[in-house]
């Protein structure tokens, strides 16, 4: 089983493995965006929700830097052990267009399990919701946030938006997990017309007194807005930044973004301190 | 077959009075203070490690975004951020000391008293190897410019740290200038020991779609195999003028790009943007540049140093 994180940990002490992968299947969910099954028990067994790898695309040194990429979910085997891990991935450039041509039995360079992970509940604290909010391929940390918090007996909703409904991503995973999912495009093809905030609050007004806990992850004005609410509302949220990388180790300095510090701030590693940083820490400029 | 086995090849160099186990190091500001590396790389086996550039105080770096990938390489404008000597010192350089590895501490300023300060701070800490002075950085006493452009400000930055610390003093070179070979000259006349050669060259991308440059410094310095036939060249030109020992440092991807730097005339060289992408490389070129030399009949490496042979 997937060793749960250490409440309260963001840190999690487990080795970093360079690994060559061969890549299980690769399946097509609309013609952006597609999901990729890679060998790497090591990796499988050891990460934690919100950790991400950086992997190859193919080509040989062309592109000549590895493409981050957030763990979506940990494969198991008919025994419950893990035998690899998928990443959720939309097609945006060069480097993931040719993630997008790959073939089964193809071989991926990957190093992995980086960064910090979304924080666990300390046990014994009472039950909270916890609302997972999401923005087009943000998605792909929440399936595995998602089911380490079941597993600890929380209960969880999703909210996902997206530009259209051919593009909503993770249905299928919160079905698998019995999560309820609140919906919201862009066009109005499918949920409530409009960003995935609108039906965040809507459903913060509604619902009855008693914790919870915010998380996100997608494009930065929407994370930027879960943050205005999760203020008024006054509950913690966790958010998963995305910055240029060239290692993910947090030698280069180059995937920094602004956090709090004493009176002013400086600039910490998204590949480091991050991807997961408690909201209120994070400068909003 | 190999008819020795890469055992009984000496892979040690010495650079001056420092004598190191092998000739493969990692670049400045690739490597970050080595703990990075730490469950990737036996730290121990590397021939040295140089850590992120160390300035007197904390320094924050440039506002992102701070790299761009180009073809075959990288343009990064990270503005030195480092977290300073003291905090180099009490926290980063243990752990490394422990591993045994050679540490080479590479320092910045933005005035003379600043390299100075910095070298006098380090002058005397337990497990430094050398100092690497990074002259790639515009002298604000001096209108701004670059120490490393400029012959005179070249020489008297590296008498000035000389003259401040007891330890081995290697000058990198800035590759962007007219003559590299002037600049190895007056680094010379002001007392270094060593050559680095080289730092990344100036460059800069545009995104079409805004016609904003794509790093927020506009420039920044072009890094990765793209450079390697520059940086050889520079070496070469180096070691035309001087027998200064010579890092070699510029685009290695692979053994044959550090076997080509050897044979003009470096006497070890630094991976560096290699790795980012390939973060076992340095220690992976350690093991084949044994084999190699065992295969080509080579009991010590410094056999094949500075043998190029003329046209
Ligand atoms: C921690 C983390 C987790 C991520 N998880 C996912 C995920 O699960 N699924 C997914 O589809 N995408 C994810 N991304 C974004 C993904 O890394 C980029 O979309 C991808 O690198 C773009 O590469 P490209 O060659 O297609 O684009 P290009 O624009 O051609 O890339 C040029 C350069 O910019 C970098 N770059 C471009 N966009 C981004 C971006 N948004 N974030 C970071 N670097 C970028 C590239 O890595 C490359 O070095 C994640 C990013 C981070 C930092
Ligand atoms: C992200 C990055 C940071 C760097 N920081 C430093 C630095 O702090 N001091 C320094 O002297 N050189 C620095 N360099 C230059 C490298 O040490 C090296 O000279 C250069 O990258 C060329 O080698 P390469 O092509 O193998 O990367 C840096 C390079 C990169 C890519
Ligand atoms: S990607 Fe290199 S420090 Fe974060």
């Amino acid at each position: 089983m997937l060793p749960p994180p250490e409440a309260g940990a963001i840190l999690p002490a487990m080795p970093i493995h360079d690994l060559s992968l061969v890549l299980r299947q690769l399946r097509h969910l609309s013609s952006q965006q597609f999901i990729l099954e890679l060998e790497g028990a090591e990796i499988a067994a050891e990460c934690s929700p919100g950790q991400f790898v950086m992997t190859t695309v193919g080509g040989e040194g062309n592109p000549l830097l590895r493409r981050p990429m957030a763990i979506h979910r940990v494969l198991r085997d008919e025994n419950g052990h893990a035998t690899g891990f998928s990443l959720l991935v939309e097609v945006v450039g060069r480097g993931t267009a040719m993630l997008q041509q790959r073939q089964p039995g193809d071989v991926l360079n990957v190093l992995g399990p980086l960064g910090t992970s979304f924080r666990m509940p300390e046990p014994g604290t009472p039950a909270a919701e916890h609302l997972l909010v999401m923005g087009g391929v943000g998605s792909a940390p929440f399936p595995l946030l998602a089911e380490g918090l079941l597993r600890e007996g929380h209960s969880v909703r999703a909210f996902i938006g997206a530009r259209t409904a051919d593009l909503l991503l993770c249905l299928e995973d919160y079905e698998d997990l019995g999560v309820a999912v609140e919906i919201s495009t862009d066009d109005g093809t499918r949920g409530r017309h409009g960003l995935v905030t609108e039906i965040l609050e809507h459903y913060l007004k509604e619902r009855e007194e008693g914790p919870a806990v915010l998380y996100a992850c997608g494009p930065l004005p929407m994370m930027r807005a879960v943050d205005a609410v999760a203020k008024r509302a006054d509950l913690p949220l966790q958010v998963s930044f995305e910055a240029p990388m060239a290692c993910g180790l947090g030698a280069c300095l180059s995937c920094v973004i602004k956090l709090r510090d004493g009176d002013g701030w400086s600039y910490q590693r998204v590949c480091q301190e991050g991807p997961v940083f408690d909201s209120r820490e994070v400068v909003w400029e | 077959m190999s008819s020795m086995s890469k055992s009984s090849v000496s892979l040690a160099v010495d650079i001056g009075s420092v004598r190191l186990q092998n000739p493969i190091l990692v670049a400045s500001g690739t490597f970050g203070y080595g703990a990075e590396f730490a469950d990737l790389v036996d730290l121990g086996r590397l021939g040295g490690i140089v850590v992120k550039g160390l300035s007197l105080h904390v320094e924050v770096g440039n506002n992102p975004p701070r790299i761009a990938e180009t073809t075959s390489g990288m343009l990064n404008s990270i503005g030195l951020q480092n977290v300073g000597v003291e905090v180099f010192l009490e926290e980063k350089l243990p752990p490394l000391q422990q591993q045994g590895v050679a540490v080479v501490a590479n320092i910045w300023g933005r005035s003379i008293e600043e390299y100075v300060g910095v070298a006098e701070r380090l002058d005397g800490a337990e497990g430094l190897a050398a100092l690497e002075l990074n002259i790639s950085c515009p002298n604000i006493k001096q209108g701004g410019i670059n120490f490393g452009k400029d012959p005179e400000l070249t020489e008297k930055v590296t008498s000035a740290v000389k003259a401040a610390s007891s330890l081995p003093l290697w000058v990198k070179l800035s590759p962007n200038v007219t003559e590299i070979s002037e600049l190895a000259l007056a680094a010379e006349a002001g007392g270094a020991d060593a050559l680095s050669v080289i730092n990344t060259l100036r460059g800069m991308t545009v995104d079409v779609g805004s016609r904003r440059p794509t790093l927020a410094s506009t420039f920044g310095g072009l890094s990765g195999p793209a450079i390697f036939p520059v940086a050889l060249y520079m070496v070469h030109e180096v070691r035309r003028v001087t027998s200064l020992p010579i890092l070699g440092i510029g685009g290695i991807d692979s053994l044959d790009r550090v076997l080509q730097f050897l044979i003009v005339g470096a006497n070890a060289v630094q991976v560096g943007t290699a790795n980012f992408y390939d973060p076992t490389l340095s220690a992976r070129l350690i093991d084949e540049l044994a084999e190699w030399c065992g295969d080509a009949g080579l009991t010590d490496v410094t056999e094949l140093i500075g043998t190029l042979r003329e046209t």
